[in-house]
């Protein structure tokens, strides 16, 4: 989980400590549809999944990154 | 009226589709909005005045546009999200008589209507002394990213016509439905309202970013016939299924804001081929109102990578250094004509006195080629600018920027802006991430070398080629 959190953080550009689990896209500027496509590539290539456009469209939040992390079979615990 | 909206009054056909809200404006409803809102802003003004906007993709946001140009006042658009310290460095520097869509400052604005406010009357601002040229009618911010307080001066028939030729260009027709998928803060996105307004045709008003299934929801929902993006948009939406999320109204997509990778753009031409549609690719800039040239999609499968060719009522010449045109595929300056060249740049409100200093001619500080046929080819660039994600960073203003953290070079690297520091160290990942912000950029595309001391030209200038092509 502080994987993803981490990732997440690189995506943004936010500092190492600061808080992840309720970001949802467009609530930080840096979460715009550029940031989105970022934050997709980065877990595509820690995970070494392949989002489908449904998955991708979808990942609106943390919580929903989690989930559809699980579903390709990521270790999220 | 503005973009012929009075001619179009009596068309029942939608002008502007808002599918957050629900509503909808005819051309004729649009025309007595416009003309109110206008007749309020007349009496507000008092004379030739500067409106500050925060151009939301809202139908109130173009109301007031069209009625600040209908009531021949001067109009600067701003992204709607600007931080409320940039906005009050713009207000200081260009100092508007009238705020719309913002907070302004309390102390020197007051409320005068909804989301209006008047500058009140005070010693600290005094519009007497500092007039606007009466041709003034649009101020454009050269660039997104750095929110540069420089603007480029254009005229309404400037704007016009560049609205007509786009028109003229793309064939766009009544029954056209264009959605904002670009800031209307951003001369590109702009052009698309601009130009389907002129067209008697209609926007879809939303500001749903493209990786939001409600925009794509949308598109279905209202029939949306185009798509405008610059090439980082084309990037993502060929990473998705374009197939299953482009309703089949959908046939026309355009590109500007820098070249396409070729797999992109065989992807899209694939994607419109198999619907029967088109795709145009374009070249443009602010400093021309947004667009001058079209490659239109019959010449497209023989010069991919091309510009394309000038629009109707342009001229594009290759020249030397003395301005002198060049024969066909030599490479020079790219030098554009047109009635839609600005006026010239303004860096205050003292400029905006000033009339027009370019008499429709516009150096680009593009370096390319024509061919035997006429189509323009981008080889490079003259001035020093950086384009990231279809929007264009000027280094000189990085390199003012980045002043405070020492003795810096800053020149342009692929999608990325490379900051060259002497004598100094390596700023902290908190600042870097900072300054990264600052300049509208993720802390990636700024790459950042210590260097001993910087090359230097024979004439002891920095020698920012050698530095650009440096380890």
């Amino acid at each position: 989980m502080d994987k993803i959190r981490d990732l997440f953080r690189e995506s943004f550009d936010l500092d190492p400590a600061s808080a992840v689990d309720d970001l949802a896209y467009r609530g930080i500027p840096a979460w715009d549809s550029v940031g989105h496509m970022r934050l997709v590539a980065a877990l595509e290539t820690t995970f070494d999944i392949m989002l489908d456009t449904d998955d991708v469209l979808d990942l609106g939040s943390f919580a929903k990154a989690l989930a559809i992390l699980r579903k390709y079979g990521v270790e999220v615990s | 009226m503005v973009f012929g909206l009075a001619e179009r009054g009596t068309a029942t056909g939608p002008a502007l589709l808002e599918p957050a809200s629900g509503t909808s404006l005819s051309h004729a409803e649009l025309h007595h909005r416009v003309t109110g809102q206008a007749e309020r802003l007349r009496d507000m003004a008092k004379g030739k005045s500067l409106v500050m906007l925060a151009f939301a993709s809202d139908t109130d946001s173009v109301v007031t546009y069209l009625a600040a140009l209908e009531a021949g006042l001067a109009v600067m658009p701003l992204p709607p999200q600007l931080d409320q310290q940039r906005l009050a460095e713009l207000i200081a520097l260009y100092r508007p008589e009238i705020i719309a869509g913002f907070l302004a400052p309390e102390t020197d604005y007051e409320p005068a209507g909804p989301a209006l406010r008047r500058r009140s009357q005070g010693p600290a601002f005094d519009c007497r002394d500092t007039p606007i040229h009466p041709d003034l009618a649009l101020l454009l911010s050269t660039s997104g990213s750095t929110g540069s307080p420089k603007t480029v001066r254009l005229t309404l028939a400037a704007v016009e016509a560049n609205a007509r030729q786009i028109v003229q260009a793309l064939e766009i027709g009544l029954a056209e439905r264009a959605p904002t998928t670009l800031p209307l803060s951003y001369s590109y996105g702009l052009s698309v309202l601009n130009s389907h307004l002129m067209a008697g045709a209609a926007v879809i008003l939303t500001q749903e970013g493209l990786t939001s299934r409600r925009l794509w929801q949308s598109l279905t929902d209202y029939g949306a016939t185009s798509f405008t993006g610059v090439p980082a948009s084309y990037q993502l939406l060929c990473r998705l299924d374009l197939e299953a999320l482009a309703p089949p109204s959908l046939t026309t997509l355009t590109q500007a804001g820098g070249a396409l990778a070729p797999a992109h753009l065989n992807r899209l031409r694939d994607f419109v081929g198999r619907r029967g549609g088109r795709l145009f690719v374009m070249y443009g800039q602010t400093e021309a109102t947004a667009r001058m040239a079209v490659l239109p999609p019959e010449d497209l499968p023989y010069c991919p990578g091309a510009a394309g060719r000038a629009l109707p009522h342009g001229r594009i010449e290759v020249v030397d250094d003395d301005g002198a045109p060049l024969p066909a595929a030599a490479i020079g300056h790219i030098r554009y004509r047109g009635p839609n060249v600005m006026m010239g740049y303004g860096e205050s409100r003292a400029d905006l006195a000033l009339g027009d200093l370019l008499g429709g001619s516009l150096d680009t500080g593009d370096l390319g080629t024509l061919d035997a046929g006429g189509v323009l080819w981008i080889t490079g660039r003259h001035k020093r600018m950086a384009k990231i994600n279809g929007l264009r960073i000027n280094l000189d203003e990085v390199e003012t920027l980045a002043a405070g953290f020492g003795l810096v070079a800053v020149t342009a690297g692929d999608e990325t802006v490379q900051v060259a520091l002497v004598g100094a160290d390596l700023p902290g990942p908190d600042q870097r991430r900072d300054f990264a912000r600052r300049l509208g950029l993720h802390s990636s595309q700024l790459r950042w070398r210590l260097l001993g001391q910087l090359p230097l030209t024979d004439h002891g200038k920095v020698d920012y080629a050698a530095l650009a092509e440096g380890p």
